[in-house]
């Protein structure tokens, strides 16, 4: 008899926890995966900006893009704090230039079609939907 | 007096085991944060080196 009520009860507490775990993942995890593959897409990018150049002897295409990956860097970096903080607000504003310097790579190096950059403009956009620069609740959830 | 565990009653097996259940996700979260602290995580600058390929072209083609 026992036994049948601990069973019961571990059925029990296990819905209960099940219930309570969310569907999907924290925002600030969420967010944080969007910032770590714009940074991969960052990557990929600027490698085909320096085949480019080289191949073209194209220095100001190499400096453009050497230009373009330190603002994305930095922006990345602040973003990243930003999310460590918690200040998912903050977090969207950092990440506003490392977007817009991923879109000038782009432009710059030409068309690219590659899954990884597709996934990093599609997480951008995400990124932005999910913690738009200036949002008042961009608090960690 | 500190009761032995086999004279605990249903109702205390119940609450001890919710307890128990209801801890794992804290618990989860903290083995979690530990991950995160490890020197492999993947962070941002572990993805993009300080200055990237274009900029190493860049000063090749200043030289040349």
């Amino acid at each position: 008899m026992r036994q049948l009520l601990l069973l019961g009860a571990l059925a029990a507490a296990a819905c209960t926890a099940r219930s309570t775990s969310p569907a999907e993942p924290p925002l600030r995890a969420q967010a944080r995966a969007a910032v770590l593959s714009i940074a991969e897409g960052v990557v990929i990018v600027d490698k085909t900006c320096a085949f480019v150049s080289r191949e073209r002897k194209d220095l100001d295409l190499a400096t453009s893009c050497g230009g373009d990956y330190k603002s994305a860097r930095d922006a990345l970096l602040a973003a990243e704090r930003a999310l460590d903080d918690g200040e998912l607000a903050r977090a969207g504003c950092e990440a506003v230039p490392a977007i817009r310097a991923l879109g000038s790579m782009i432009r710059h190096a030409g068309a690219l079609k590659e899954p990884a950059l597709d996934d990093a403009l599609a997480m951008a956009a995400r990124f932005q939907a999910l913690v738009p620069c200036g949002s008042a609740d961009g608090g960690a959830r | 007096m500190i009761p032995s565990i086999p004279s605990l009653d249903a109702l205390t097996w119940i609450q001890l085991i919710t307890t128990l259940i209801r801890a794992i996700p804290p618990l989860r979260e903290a083995i979690g944060m530990i991950v995160d602290d490890h020197p492999d995580a993947r962070t941002v600058r572990t993805i993009l080196s300080e200055r990237g390929e274009s900029a190493e072209v860049a000063d090749e083609l200043r030289r040349e």
